[in-house]
């Protein structure tokens, strides 16, 4: 019967990381989902995120409280950054994939930096009341900390997937990618669309900071952790499909917390690489993507 | 009068020169054609009248309620709200999202944005295929009807002048007549004011008032309505460069 609890355990604790890690990777899946901008500062933006938090909480403000304090100045962060990343690439005649991970790159390395030199190096958490207890359901025991976090991808995703396909300035992002003169030509600016686009990415980024915080604490280069397994979700759950990553970051939560369970918590964050080779060796598209 | 007019317009790519010293003008109501075979600058004439290529010489003016406006410095979604609209050249549908969308994200722009629902219905009203099928993804469709959808989306941003480019390239000849008619059918029902770019120029010069020719990169020769019936040999004899 112990096998019994550790499985079911296991596949809870797992749904709820999976949860998380949908988040962190809600602002990868439009930047490079929809944008096709292979911004690999978007875990470091999320470090950034939990930060920003972590100040708030300080001055005894709720995290989630924080988080959505958090949204506008972390939305202008994205539009600042985009503008850069425009007038230093696209203007000049595309950007090549190589240029713009070069960049994001170095971004994440200026952030970690700025982090370091202003909250130090120590792992830094946040103390809420719920924190630290759990809820118990027969055999099952989760933590709030855990339960708390994993809630918030649903609902963000679910908004901005509402926003991304009811609104008509959600079908702009989806649609600038693929037919940037379509926008033009229906009197639209097509920068102004994608700094749009790239502001609404960042702001999730607060909300998968306080996700991330409220899990366990952190230090300024926690991102780097992070950066393949948001990649394995995006790229596996098929580029631009929103809805679509949560259910994949699900299945890879369940797979690492069944391997850190049974076999070995060091193996698990090999686990997105395998399920990310499995998944495109069976559909290249992507689980939820869109045949090209 | 309300008109557009180009002047001594030039235009290229880096070195290499497409346009030179191209001048024509368009009056409001007018339907006029631009003629010319394969790469002798019609696409890119209108590519810069819309802001997609920057002229190296000369000014496009659109005068227009007694205000001029050289477009030659704007960018083409300012260009669009101004009141000119393209179909293009490839159609440059959003392929991904259905007719109806691709109609909307057109009428979302800040300066038709509240009058959205009357140019849908006028869309739909005028190509009643379209509301037929509004729910269906744009690159499903066939090039004929992606055709129509084109031009159908040139009205939702509530143009002065619409300007076509190749409407019945790549299609099959019965198609060509469909999107020829439509086109035709637009102009008696709200006397738009109309510039088409056609290589296949039999039925382009039937509707159109005037023509001019295109040739290596400026104006060959203007053929207009009132010269008689605009003869065809004249046309095709000019648009090979002959004099």
């Amino acid at each position: 019967m112990l096998s019994i609890d550790i499985l079911l355990n296991a596949i809870v604790t797992g749904i709820l990381l999976g949860s998380v890690y949908a988040s962190l990777a809600l602002g990868l899946g439009i930047t490079f989902g929809i944008l096709h901008i292979p911004n690999i500062a978007h875990p470091t933006l999320v470090v950034a995120g939990a930060f920003f938090v972590y100040t708030l909480t300080q001055w005894g403000i709720d995290p989630i409280v924080a988080a959505v304090i958090g949204l506008v100045p972390f939305y202008l962060l994205g539009v600042v950054l985009y503008a850069f990343y425009s007038a230093v690439f696209e203007r000049k005649g595309g950007a090549n994939v190589l240029q713009s991970l070069t960049l994001f790159f170095g971004l994440s390395l200026v952030i970690e930096i700025l982090l370091s030199l202003g909250f130090g190096s120590e792992l830094k958490s946040v103390s809420v009341s719920y924190i630290g207890l759990s809820l118990k359901l027969g055999v099952l025991t989760v933590p709030y900390r855990l339960l708390i976090p994993a809630l918030l991808a649903p609902v963000t995703i679910a908004a901005v997937w509402l926003y991304l396909s009811r609104t008509n300035s959600g079908t702009a992002i989806r649609a600038v990618a693929h037919e940037e003169r379509a926008l033009s030509i229906a009197g639209l600016n097509p920068a102004s669309v994608k700094r749009h686009a790239f502001g609404i990415a960042t702001a999730t980024a607060v909300i998968a900071g306080a996700a991330l915080i409220m899990v366990g604490p952190i230090e300024p280069f926690a991102g780097r952790y992070q950066i393949g397994r948001v990649f394995a979700i995006v790229v596996l759950a098929g580029m631009g499909s929103i809805p679509g990553s949560l259910v994949i970051a699900i299945i890879i939560g369940i797979a690492e917390a069944l391997v850190s369970s049974y076999l070995n918590p060091s193996w698990s964050p090999g686990v997105a690489f395998a399920i990310l080779l499995l998944g495109l060796a069976l559909r290249p598209q992507g689980l939820f993507g869109a045949a090209r | 009068m309300n008109r557009l007019i180009i002047e001594n317009l030039s235009a290229g790519y880096g070195a290499v020169s497409v346009l030179r010293k191209v001048s024509l003008e368009l009056n409001e109501s007018e339907m006029v054609a631009l003629l010319g075979m394969n790469g002798n600058g019609k696409s890119t004439l209108f590519n810069c009248i819309l802001g997609f290529v920057r002229a190296s010489a000369g000014r496009i003016v659109l005068e227009w309620n007694g205000k001029n406006t050289d477009l030659t410095k704007l960018q083409p979604h300012e260009i669009v709200r101004l009141g000119l609209s393209i179909v293009p050249e490839g159609r440059r549908l959003v392929p991904n999202i259905s007719v109806e969308d691709n109609l909307k994200l057109a009428g979302s722009n800040p300066g038709v944005r509240d009058r959205m629902k009357q140019n849908l219905a006028y869309c739909f009203e005028t190509f009643p295929l379209l509301l037929e099928r509004r729910r269906q993804i744009a690159s499903t469709m066939s090039g004929g009807q992606q055709q129509l959808l084109a031009i159908a989306r040139s009205l939702m941003t509530a143009p002065k002048i619409i300007i076509i480019d190749e409407p019945s390239v790549g299609l099959a000849p019965i198609v060509v007549r469909d999107v020829l008619n439509a086109i035709t059918q637009l102009r008696e029902k709200s006397n738009m004011t109309i510039l088409m770019a056609e290589q296949s120029f039999f039925q382009a010069i039937d509707v159109s008032s005037r023509a001019y020719v295109l040739s290596h990169g400026s104006i060959q020769r203007e053929f207009k309505r009132s010269d008689g019936e605009i003869a065809h040999d004249e046309i095709r004899r000019a648009m090979l460069g002959a004099h």
